[in-house]
């Protein structure tokens, strides 16, 4: 699986919309529809244990992206399926583009680990995997281990790619990206959040993911590396070791479920990307001009000159 | 915008150092619950001290500075 990359991914997305979409597509959109599938997926691959009783899943990796399984949740059918849902009920062009793009992104960026997903579900049920770093979610280990392995090996690389893909966009971290892309695109939504905040705590609001995963890759890392003695084949270590070669770390017992080659995996992970990327570009603005900018909270905003109380952001600007 | 980058570098050291300890606070909710925190209750708790070091009119002008 993969960690903070998750939460960059988002940014990135933000940052490189097809230029006819840009400030149309909802933030929040994209934010859910990358969290979705490990949010139904993957309380259960950790558990907990209770006066001694672990309750989860017995083989994490099958639960989380096999079938029988939640693996479904981790397909772009299933993101596809949801979005519809979505768009039946409120017939939202910018939300329904937005959670297509952010699903996609978070089931693609899955294929790196040895596990992976499956990427033609239901047509077929194998695993498509990369390989590039071995799958470390286990009973036994729960979630340090998997830190632990996820950032000893490329994972980790994968976190700083996608950190480096964001710090090269970084425009879209600022308050002028913010005010003219991100909140003309939801604006009913921040409009709602801006009676609880001002315009410094709807910013904090917006870049809090990118936060969250610059703060978890350091300390999970740091963690991993300079805070922990583990002991591995006996032998007692400062801190796990590191292993950038491909499918490691050599310390996790790698799983895989039955699997594509991963020489064609990479292509067609790339591909079915471009190929969303690409339906999105072409039809995003038709359904954009038929639907127009709508937002999941339908209370209309006040009127100028009404006697509803002002956001806190209107009466509190922001230094 | 400095005083902004300074709440930010706070919240980011505190969060990174409480969290390699505490590491439950490491998730999805706390993380941008925390920056918003400190970007809301810092600078409320900064104006609420000014009001206290300069009562009066005059503090008034400080806070509002």
């Amino acid at each position: 699986m993969s960690w903070a990359a998750h939460q960059f991914e988002v940014y990135a997305i933000q940052a490189h919309l097809p230029k006819r979409l840009r400030g149309q597509i909802s933030f929040f959109a994209i934010f859910l529809g990358d969290f979705t599938p490990d949010f139904l997926a993957k309380f259960w691959v950790y558990g907990v244990t209770v006066n001694g009783h672990h309750y989860g899943a017995s083989e994490p990796y099958r639960w989380h992206r096999g079938w029988p399984g939640m693996g479904f949740t981790h397909t772009l059918f299933f993101g596809l399926l949801v979005a519809g849902g979505i768009w039946l009920w409120k017939r939202n062009p910018a939300w329904f583009i937005g959670f297509v793009l952010g699903y996609a992104a978070h089931v693609l960026t899955d294929v790196n680990d040895s596990i992976g997903t499956m990427l033609i579900f239901p047509l077929n049920l194998m695993n498509w995997s990369v390989g590039t770093w071995a799958y470390a979610a286990t009973i036994d280990g729960g979630k340090y281990l998997d830190a632990a392995g996820y950032y000893s090996s490329l994972g980790f690389v994968m976190d700083v790619f996608w950190l480096v893909v964001v710090l090269f966009s970084w425009r879209v971290l600022t308050r002028e990206f913010w005010r003219t892309q991100v909140v003309p695109a939801d604006p009913r939504v921040w409009a709602w959040f801006g009676r609880f905040l001002n315009e410094r705590g709807l910013l904090a609001l917006y870049r809090g993911t990118f936060f969250y995963g610059v703060c978890r890759l350091v300390a999970w890392t740091t963690w991993a590396h300079l805070l922990t003695n583990p002991v591995i084949d006996g032998v007692r270590r400062n801190g796990y070791p590191w292993d950038l070669s491909w499918g490691g770390p050599w310390w996790i017992p790698k799983v895989e479920l039955d699997q594509v080659h991963p020489l064609i995996v990479l292509p067609v992970a790339l591909g079915m990307f471009a190929a969303v990327y690409w339906a999105v570009a072409r039809y995003g603005p038709r359904l954009i001009e038929r639907g127009g900018v709508r937002t999941l909270i339908e209370r209309p905003l006040p009127r100028a000159g009404s006697s509803t109380r002002p956001s806190p952001a209107r009466r509190r600007p922001s230094r | 915008m400095p005083v902004d980058a300074l709440l930010y570098l706070a919240a980011a050291v505190s969060y990174i150092g409480l969290g390699l300890y505490h590491k439950w606070l490491l998730n999805w909710i706390v993380g941008p619950l925390w920056l918003i925190a400190w970007l809301q209750v810092a600078p409320a708790i900064g104006r609420g001290l000014r009001r206290i070091a300069w009562p009066g009119p005059q503090g008034q002008e400080q806070v509002d500075q």
